[in-house]
């Protein structure tokens, strides 16, 4: 698990993703805990695992159509406050309303990045600033991020900003800075310590509970038996991205 | 050349503090040499590591640390720049804390001292968290208005100083 592989877990290919899935879903009920366990008693010293990807579940029949709580809280958690200038104001996460004039049905739903197995960010990244954690996080790593926002173009979510200007009062938890692209963490620094990201808490705080994050290798958790027992998409599943956030009732 | 006084102020600080005695000497003779002054730590007996090696090598830990935690995901709080800002930090008179790399506090005393510029407080908090704000929900409504209008005469007294 300490191991110094680079670039992460070696990419699988969708095909393979989808097997191992079935077959951890075929896993008999003892080793399935075994692994639950391994998962609840996470140290500080343990490393980000390959064993392991982080995922969501929105189900868009429970995200109240004017409800913002989710994106307040990711701006709250990580001090993301904008100048009133919409086009380039930093926003990792940002609700969208679809309807479908046909039948006159709206749905509200919020993007972020969708922590891609295969993320193209990742691809284009001439520094290798982004990169995917062996558990599948995507991240930019900003100290060798050079601002060029390839990835930023690459990203078919619109999910990175860039900073333009530069900055004070960040927490100390999240740095950011002038110059560099940003982007949905998962909140990574509360992940690594047995949290839930904060856009799920807030969500759960505003009664509405419609986003389940977990682990999408083990199959006893509340993510994957959701993701089993109904059925959900992915937003372009057709670009084989594989994202790790997936919608319900959409 | 140390008058009298203060090295018997040396020898007072070194049987005051026996545990802190060495690094607070050699602090000081470092001061007195080179008209450096790097602000006392206001947290924990000793460094990370030891001393001279700090002095020496604190960017090689700080490196490795951010390359393991960004990286890897490692959570350990040994050598992670946010607890050296935790330990280092000052706070002013009417108990805020001043920013670790602003003239003459720790990160920069050092560093403008030997012409070494780095950018890390571009991005990296150059202070410990915020406790809880004044008018966090929470403590409103558990301590009622009488508190939270104390607690604003307070924060405007000690603006106006
Ligand atoms: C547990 C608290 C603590 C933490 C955490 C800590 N330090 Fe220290 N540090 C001290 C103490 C105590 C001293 C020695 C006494 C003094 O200088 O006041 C010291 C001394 C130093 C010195 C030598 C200063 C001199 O006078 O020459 C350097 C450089 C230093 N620390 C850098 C760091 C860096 C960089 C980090 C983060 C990787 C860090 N420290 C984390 C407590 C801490
Ligand atoms: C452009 C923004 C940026 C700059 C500049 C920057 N960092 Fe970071 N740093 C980050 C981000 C983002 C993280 C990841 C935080 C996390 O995941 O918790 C981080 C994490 C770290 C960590 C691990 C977390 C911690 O607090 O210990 C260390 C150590 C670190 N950086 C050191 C440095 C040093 C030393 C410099 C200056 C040479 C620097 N960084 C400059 C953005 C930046
Ligand atoms: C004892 C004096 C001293 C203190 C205190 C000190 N530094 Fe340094 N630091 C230096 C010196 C000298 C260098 C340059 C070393 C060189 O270039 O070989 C340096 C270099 C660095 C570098 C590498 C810069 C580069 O571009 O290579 C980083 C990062 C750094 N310090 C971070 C810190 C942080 C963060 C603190 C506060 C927690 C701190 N230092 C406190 C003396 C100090």
């Amino acid at each position: 698990m300490a191991s110094n592989e680079k670039e992460g877990a070696p990419v699988n290919t969708r095909r393979e993703f989808l097997v191992k899935i079935s077959a951890a879903g075929a896993l008999t009920i003892t080793p399935g805990l075994f692994l639950y366990k391994v998962a609840e008693a996470k140290s500080d010293n343990e490393l980000a695992s390959a064993n392991k990807r982080w995922g969501m579940l929105i189900d868009t029949a429970r995200c109240a159509d004017g409800c913002n709580a989710c994106v307040e809280g990711c701006n709250k958690e990580h001090g993301l406050t904008g100048h009133g200038r919409e086009a380039t104001d930093a926003q990792w996460m940002r609700k969208v309303t679809v309807t479908d004039k046909s039948i006159g049905k709206t749905i509200s739903l919020p993007i972020m990045c969708q922590h891609c197995e295969n993320p193209p960010c990742a691809d284009v990244c001439p520094t290798g600033a982004s990169f995917k954690r062996k558990d599948n996080i995507v991240l930019v790593d900003k100290h060798i991020c050079i601002g060029c926002r390839y990835c930023m173009m690459a990203c078919p979510y619109k999910a990175r900003s860039f900073i333009h200007e530069e900055l004070s009062n960040q927490k100390s938890y999240s740095p950011r800075g002038k110059g560099t692209v940003e982007s949905c963490t998962f909140c990574v620094h509360r992940v690594d310590q047995d949290k839930q990201p904060a856009c799920v808490e807030a969500c759960n705080e505003s009664g509405h509970k419609a986003i389940v994050f977990g682990d999408m290798k083990d199959p006893n958790s509340e993510l994957s038996v959701a993701l089993k027992t109904s059925s959900s998409r992915q937003i372009r599943a057709d670009l084989g991205l594989n994202p790790g956030v997936r919608y319900k009732n959409f | 050349m140390p008058t009298t006084k203060t090295y018997l102020s040396k020898i007072k600080t070194a049987l005051s503090l026996l545990v802190l005695n060495i690094a607070f000497l050699s602090t000081n003779v470092y001061a007195n040499e080179n008209s450096l002054i790097i602000p006392e730590a206001t947290k924990g007996k000793t460094c990370v590591e030891p001393i001279p090696e700090m002095r020496k090598n604190h960017m090689e830990y700080l490196l490795h640390k951010r390359d393991l935690t960004m990286h890897e995901g490692q959570r350990t709080k040994k050598h992670s720049l946010k607890e050296c800002i935790s330990c280092h930090v000052k706070k002013d008179k009417v108990g805020e804390y001043i920013s670790i790399n602003k003239e003459g506090q720790f990160c920069q005393s050092c560093h403008s001292y030997a012409a070494v510029s780095i950018d890390c407080f571009g991005c990296h908090a150059t202070k410990p968290d915020a406790k809880l704000g004044i008018l966090n929900s929470q403590n409103v409504k558990n301590k009622g208005i009488t508190s939270l209008i104390t607690r604003l005469q307070k924060t405007a007294k000690s603006t106006d100083e």
